[in-house]
């Protein structure tokens, strides 16, 4: 068994806690079925945990470090379709914009695009405040196949760093993610430079997706 | 397969005045918690509601003994409940990790004082602690019981012991509220090594922590 401490990684980032800095997460979704989803609705002020995330920053971002992406998958049980993604992203610094996509897999990492939503005033509400897409028609899913969520900078918050937390219900089982690097414009060389790198690791980023049937 | 940390880093602040230590994840590091027995549940914030998740393993409150590989001084972790009702505790479960040193501590109960740990009512010697990702816990019993009064406030100590000074520890953080900070307390000693606790060596500080470290309190009314 083998722990490794890490100090410091550009990819992750620590919140400051606030007490009683609290937003209730959105309504739960009414009449509609769980797809998947990690969040924490058994402990609703725990939805996920707040205090570190996964760094999505713009090309322009304060840090001066690279362009991040992340995107976690998630395998259909069964044929349905999507009207609504939760996510936990949290505003760290910069413009307030990101873009979370619906994406197919392609060889493992995202691949072409479902859908992207815009979204405006992402806020940080420490917890349980989750950024929630919608789709009112559904976009289908078929039984079997791996779709990617995906939580990047657009043209229009290329200053942004945002962090997405991971989940608190099962520390154990790993989760397929990605990140996106690019050092074009800022930053260290990336390893994979303007490419999605895949790997698993525990806990898995938290989202929820969810739909009719 | 590539695992990342999630860490202290440029972006962020920590939470609280104690450093928050963080590890990475082992695949399948697994220990499932000891089940629930028909004991009342005094306090606890272990989050039940998920067998694979009762704390968060990754991220917590370092319990340090004098001599410990990091340089840092001696580091006791305390935290605080209060009881709503008379109870007599026979059963306390803390999420305290093993990191590096000798697997050993103590785990101990204590009355307050002035908002920080007062005169122990017990202590036990555990050894052997787990460093499983998750979710072994240290249990510890008290056949004959201990006495809660109802409106006490008591603490739940984590600390180096004499056979284990170079001791570290990490004390989980809950998985059932990131909205409410609960009182905690650390003890700072340089006396026998590390770095300095400046004016505050050798002496209890009460502060607040959110997220709090996990553990359970669990007994008889």
């Amino acid at each position: 068994m083998k722990r490794l401490a890490l100090a410091a990684l550009m990819l992750s980032a620590v919140t400051a806690a606030t007490a009683g800095d609290y937003s209730p997460p959105p309504p739960p979704p009414q009449k509609l079925i769980t797809i998947t989803s990690n969040l924490n609705t058994a402990n609703p002020k725990a939805v996920y945990f707040p205090e570190a995330g996964r760094g999505i920053h713009g090309p322009q971002n304060f840090q001066g470090t690279n362009e991040v992406a992340w995107a976690a998958a998630f395998v259909s049980g069964a044929n349905h379709l999507v009207t609504r993604i939760d996510v936990p992203i949290l505003y760290f610094i910069g413009t307030p914009r990101i873009d979370v996509l619906l994406q197919l897999d392609k060889d493992g990492v995202p691949g072409p695009v479902l859908k992207t939503w815009h979204v405006k005033n992402v806020t940080n509400t420490h917890c349980c405040g989750l950024v929630s897409v919608t789709d009112a028609e559904g976009i289908p899913l078929h039984m079997g196949a791996t779709y990617w969520v995906v939580v990047k900078s657009n043209a229009q918050g290329q200053d942004t760093s945002m962090l997405w937390m991971p989940n608190t219900v099962d520390v154990v089982t790993e989760g397929a993610v990605a990140f996106y690097c690019s050092s074009d414009v800022a930053g260290p060389a990336c390893t994979q430079n303007d490419k999605w790198t895949s790997l698993t690791h525990a806990p898995a980023l938290a989202f929820g997706v969810f739909g009719p049937d | 397969m590539k695992r990342f940390a999630f860490a202290a880093a440029t972006l962020g602040l920590l939470a609280t005045a104690a450093a928050i230590a963080t590890t990475t994840a082992a695949a399948g590091d697994y220990s499932p918690a000891p089940p629930p027995e028909k004991l009342v549940t005094i306090f606890s914030n272990l989050g039940r509601a998920y067998p694979e998740a009762i704390y968060y393993p990754f991220a917590g409150l370092p319990v340090l003994g004098p001599n410990n590989a990091n340089g840092a001084p001696r580091l006791d972790i305390a935290t605080a409940f209060t009881v709503d009702a008379d109870h007599t505790a026979t059963k306390i479960q803390a999420a305290l990790l093993y990191a590096s040193g000798t697997q050993r501590a103590d785990v101990a109960l204590y009355t307050d004082n002035a908002g920080a740990p007062g005169t122990t009512l017990k202590t036990w010697r555990v050894q052997n602690l787990s460093n499983s990702v998750c979710c072994d816990v240290v249990t510890v019993r008290a056949p004959n019981g201990i006495k809660l009064h109802a409106g006490s406030t008591y603490w739940l100590v984590a600390k180096a012991d004499s056979l284990g000074p170079d001791t570290v520890l990490r004390w989980a953080y809950g998985t059932t509220d990131e909205v409410h900070a609960r009182q905690f307390a650390q003890y700072c000693s340089s006396d026998q090594g590390g770095s300095s606790c400046g004016d505050q060596n050798d002496k209890w500080l009460s502060t607040f922590v959110l997220p709090a470290p996990a553990f359970a309190v669990f007994g008889s009314d």
